[in-house]
């Protein structure tokens, strides 16, 4: 018969087992009237010939079995009947649900929820199409010191000519936009792009149309493209909004289209305008942008780096001053999307919840494994009956499936509750490219747990209790007996197990608590308290011209002084911690002049008269920038210490002249030196010497206002900042205003996440493992009892019964404790990219999470212990 | 108390047994070993624990096919036939079987 027949037939007796029962009986029973009528025939009583014609057919039962065999889907019908008797056992041990169930769920639901978090930023791809296509273009110069810069225009569009290796590429540069039109004027995120960027990506408007290469003529009409959130919140995602013209910076953009949900370029952007470069060739040397390219298919990054590297070659022989040195620098563009700083916490973040699973399973294992004890005379019974070992293993499995299933359930709907909780914790706003949904992948991996966790906490005491033959269970009938030595010791491993768990997680908990105390008391270079910031762009049509900048900081800043509470204002280009700010070439005057393309880097600051003061930076040498400082003036330039410490290491360098730029360099003196502040990304990477300029001789539109307020009033302080800067320009939006400390505290948002989560692990943990000790001395106990009646009647005192039974616990305490500090000694170092200031393997943390383990095992170990000892021992000794 | 000395039958043998009952005729279970034991001349006695189970096998491979029918005195019964695929089978088997048996005849009579 060919498979498939034999298959239909096979589906035919699943379906139809009823009926099949039926005929079979009827088989068997018309075989047995012909032989008893053939025995009647042979002379035998009617009795008799019955009774003969059974006995030579054998063991009836038998037979209907092996014909059921071979009909095959036994192993379903079986699966059936443990299915039902695993449901009856388990109502009837109501109790035993009550504490499995919830352990289980909470293991299971924090893995849940831990893992929809980190699910797309570690696992699920980009949303583009072919996302590991897709490459993120940089530049670097090793002689300079750069490890990755932005891109000159000139250098990508002798790239996007020359090369062989890329289908396409694109740039994008992001900048701060006023949204005006009907409504008040609001700042929005904005991004030039070249019109090969969204097909770069692989994105495609929803309503109207992307760029073209008419769109970046520098005679084309401005146009805009506004992504998803934008249309939603501020045009109510009306498709009409296609053709409407919007106020981007004063300038009036037409609404081309609209881009879908869930798509942004690295930084998170509103509203795209494209590109226009009239002259390529006169941005060299100019690095501003960012670009992304698309790998034609089977290329590899080598590849497409060499071949970039051979333009590059020709650019800095042909451009000496501009090119040379520098070198593309490729990324793979989720490196870029989901850097590693935000990877790295996830994996801690999975290793910790799936401690904490694991602890939860030895409790529930311990559970699991007493009650199963419990039935050992039930399964001697089945064993004597012919059920072979793994029938009896699996319907302990059964029961086990059964609760784990239930626990899954129960923890993945607590998941969506655990996912959203979370998200709350997170300052920043979330790109809309990361989805935090609870979706199929999410619920596949849950069920996996949940098979995992049965497969944990089932296995060994089922495995354990199939061990029992009618031999054991006689021999445990009789009291006074101590537990056999193998059975306590699962139980011992499990609990022995949680400790070390607990530990490891305590002391992870504890140095990301120490790192963040540290963080929080570390030394900014400034006072942050009771600083307000407040950023300003001023559009380009408008004030065009370097005075009518500073006339207008000059102005607002007056302003924003002579209202109440406010003890000192200043403004800055790029703010520390949040900001990355400027940099340039420079050269010391009066030294050898460096190899062109060998120039050193700074940082570079622009500032307003009394920004050191407003910020208490510590003036170390010379003076402040002053009001005299003015744009026809001479040149003048403030130092940082890490700047005189590398340029001027013993030489004053008060009166020292510098020139910086490299278009057009001014030369400027040295009048003062400050002290250090912590830039952007402080806790990566080398800091960069920084200088100030007065911002009356470098007037950067875009500045952030610092106010010292002498009180906390930052409510007030924002009503007359608001009026302020409304008396003065009406048109331009105001930005949020934030505190210092708030922005200092932000800047370590994802290690403070961490540290919370870490804590509250290690808090359940610990209170599991607690738990878990505890049941351990009160099944101890239980089991014991008789002993201990005995003992007291002998005169055994009310602390020697303590001590007795304690022992075990602690034991198994200390144990687990060593094995988890040796553990936390290897794996904290997984850690480190996390940790500030803060030693994997300090000391003192470990001894604290060691004493604290400690004083809890100790705890749990003596309620349980100090009820035995109160046992009265008649009781004892009649229960038996 | 020494009694008849059953003969004990390897399970490919009766599936051969079976089919080659069946080749004369469609039979039940229980006429399949009445004519099992006529043909051997009463030294077969086919158990009956293993001649159903046999039976569902045979009906499993696609040798025989089975359907309900009346037998003799009227009663329900379940009748085999052997299908095409049997009698090849049954053909294969016997040859097989008459190789081996000359094989163990030589060795048991060789010097």
């Amino acid at each position: 018969m060919n498979p498939l027949r034999r298959l239909l037939r096979r589906l035919r007796g699943l379906f139809r087992r009823r009926r099949l029962e039926r005929e079979m009986d009827d088989e068997l029973r018309f075989h047995l009237e012909m032989q008893a009528a053939a025995n009647r025939a042979a002379g035998m009583d009617p009795d008799e010939a019955h009774y003969a014609a059974r006995r030579q057919f054998g063991h009836l039962d038998g037979v209907r079995e092996a014909m059921r065999d071979v009909r095959g889907w036994v192993w379903l019908e079986q699966l059936g009947r443990d299915f039902h008797f695993a449901l009856r056992a388990l109502a009837r041990s109501r109790g035993f649900l009550v504490a499995a169930i919830p352990t289980l769920a909470f293991g299971i639901g924090l893995c849940t929820t831990i893992f929809s978090l980190v699910n797309p930023i570690l696992f699920r791809p980009l949303p583009f199409p072919e996302p590991d296509r897709l490459v993120f273009l940089n530049q670097a110069n090793a002689p300079l010191g750069i490890k990755s810069s932005s891109l000159a225009y000139a250098d990508y569009h002798e790239w996007r000519k020359g090369n062989r290796t890329f289908a396409d590429m694109g740039l994008f540069l992001a900048y701060a936009a006023s949204l005006g039109g009907t409504e008040q004027p609001a700042r929005i995120a904005a991004s030039l792009v070249t019109p090969s960027l969204f097909p770069v990506l692989g994105v495609r408007p929803i309503v109207g149309r992307g760029f073209e290469a008419a769109d970046a003529r520098p005679e084309a009409p401005p146009v805009a493209v506004l992504s998803h959130s934008l249309w939603q919140k501020r045009y109510g995602a009306d498709p009409g909004v296609v053709g409407r013209s919007i106020q981007l910076n004063g300038r009036s953009h037409t609404v081309i289209g609209v881009l879908p949900r869930g798509f942004s370029t690295p930084d998170i952007t509103d509203v795209w305008t494209p590109l226009v470069i009239s002259a390529p060739d006169q941005t060299r040397g100019n690095h501003m942008f960012q670009g992304i390219g698309r790998l034609k298919p089977e290329v590899t990054l080598d590849q497409a780096h060499s071949d970039l590297a051979l333009i590059s070659e020709r650019m800095a022989q042909a451009f000496p001053e501009t090119n040379r040195g520098f070198v593309p620098h490729l990324l793979p563009l989720r490196e870029v999307f989901l850097k590693s700083d935000l990877r790295d916490p996830c994996w801690a973040l999975l290793g910790a919840v799936g401690f904490v699973l694991a602890v939860a399973c030895a409790n529930a294992a311990n559970l699991f494994l007493a009650r199963a004890l419990g039935r050992q005379k039930e399964f001697a019974v089945r064993a004597a009956f012919g059920a072979t070992r793994w029938r009896r293993i699996r319907q302990l499995l059964t029961e086990g499936a059964l609760i784990a299933a239930a626990a899954g359930v129960l923890g993945l709907l607590c998941s969506y509750a655990g996912v959203r909780l979370v998200l709350a914790l997170v300052p920043i706003e979330i790109p809309p490219w990361l989805n935090f949904r609870v979706d199929w992948g999410v619920t596949a991996f849950s069920a996996g747990v949940s098979l995992l966790t049965c497969l944990l906490f089932a296995l060994a005491p089922a495995w354990r209790v199939s061990l029992a033959t009618g031999q054991e269970c006689l021999e445990e009938s009789t009291h006074g007996t101590r537990e056999s030595r193998h059975k306590s010791r699962l139980r011992a491993l499990l609990v022995a197990g949680e400790v070390a768990l607990a530990t490891l997680l305590l002391c992870g908990a504890g140095l990301m608590f120490r790192t963040i105390r540290n963080l929080r008391r570390m030394d900014t270079g400034f006072e942050p308290r009771q600083l307000a910031v407040c950023s300003l762009d001023l559009p380009a049509v408008k004030y065009d011209t370097p005075e009518k900048r500073a006339a207008f900081y000059r102005a607002f800043l007056q302003k924003l002084g002579a209202l109440p509470g406010v003890e000192s204002v200043a403004a800055v280009s790029a703010l520390p911690i949040r900001d990355r700010g400027n940099f340039s070439v420079f050269c010391v005057d009066g030294r050898p002049a460096p190899e062109p393309g060998a120039y050193p880097n700074a940082s570079i600051r622009a500032v307003t008269p009394g920004y050191f003061d407003t910020m208490k930076i510590p003036l170390l040498q010379g003076r402040e920038f002053t009001a005299a400082d003015r744009a026809n003036g001479a040149g003048v330039i403030i130092i940082d210490t890490l700047f005189a410490r590398q340029f001027f290491p013993d030489v004053n360098p008060l009166g020292q002249h510098l020139k910086w730029g490299a278009a057009d360099p001014t030369t400027m003196e040295i009048v003062g030196v400050v002290g250090d502040v912590k830039p952007f990304g402080w806790e990566t990477g080398d800091p960069q010497p920084a200088f100030y300029l007065p911002h009356a001789q470098c007037t950067f539109s875009q500045m952030t206002v610092v106010a010292r307020l002498a009180g906390t009033d930052f409510g007030g302080f924002a009503l007359g900042f608001r009026q302020s800067l409304r008396a003065l320009d009406p048109a331009l939006p105001s930005a949020p205003l934030a505190s210092m400390e708030e922005v200092v505290r932000q800047s370590f948002w994802q290690r403070r996440l961490l540290a919370q989560l870490v804590g509250v692990f290690s808090a359940l943990a610990l209170a599991l493992t607690a738990v878990g000790i505890a049941g351990m001395i009160a099944y101890t106990v239980a089991q014991r009892t008789h002993e201990i009646g005995v003992r007291i009647a002998l005169g055994a005192r009310e602390t020697d019964v303590i001590r007795l039974v304690m022992r075990q616990g602690l034991n198994l305490a200390v144990i687990g404790l060593i094995i988890g500090l040796l553990a936390s000694t290897g794996l904290t170092r997984l850690l480190l990219s996390q940790l500030y200031a803060v030693n994997p393997l300090d000391p003192a943390t470990l001894a604290a999470s060691a004493c604290l383990l400690g004083a809890v095992a100790l705890l749990a170990c003596y309620l349980p212990a100090r009820r035995a000892a109160r046992v009265d021992p008649l009781t004892a000794l009649h229960d038996e | 108390m020494p009694k008849d000395e059953k003969t004990e039958l390897l399970q490919g043998t009766l599936d051969m047994l079976i089919l080659r009952s069946l080749q004369l005729a469609p039979m039940h279970g229980f006429g399949i070993s009445v004519r099992i034991r006529q043909l051997s001349d009463e030294v077969l006695q086919v158990e009956q624990g293993s001649l159903y189970p046999a039976l569902a096998r045979l009906e499993e491979q696609g040798w025989i096919r089975s359907e309900w029918g009346v037998s003799d005195n009227n009663r329900k019964a379940k009748y085999y036939t052997l299908t095409a695929t049997g009698h090849r089978q049954l053909e294969a088997e016997t040859a097989n079987w008459r190789r081996l048996s000359s094989a163990v005849n030589l060795v048991l009579h060789t010097a």
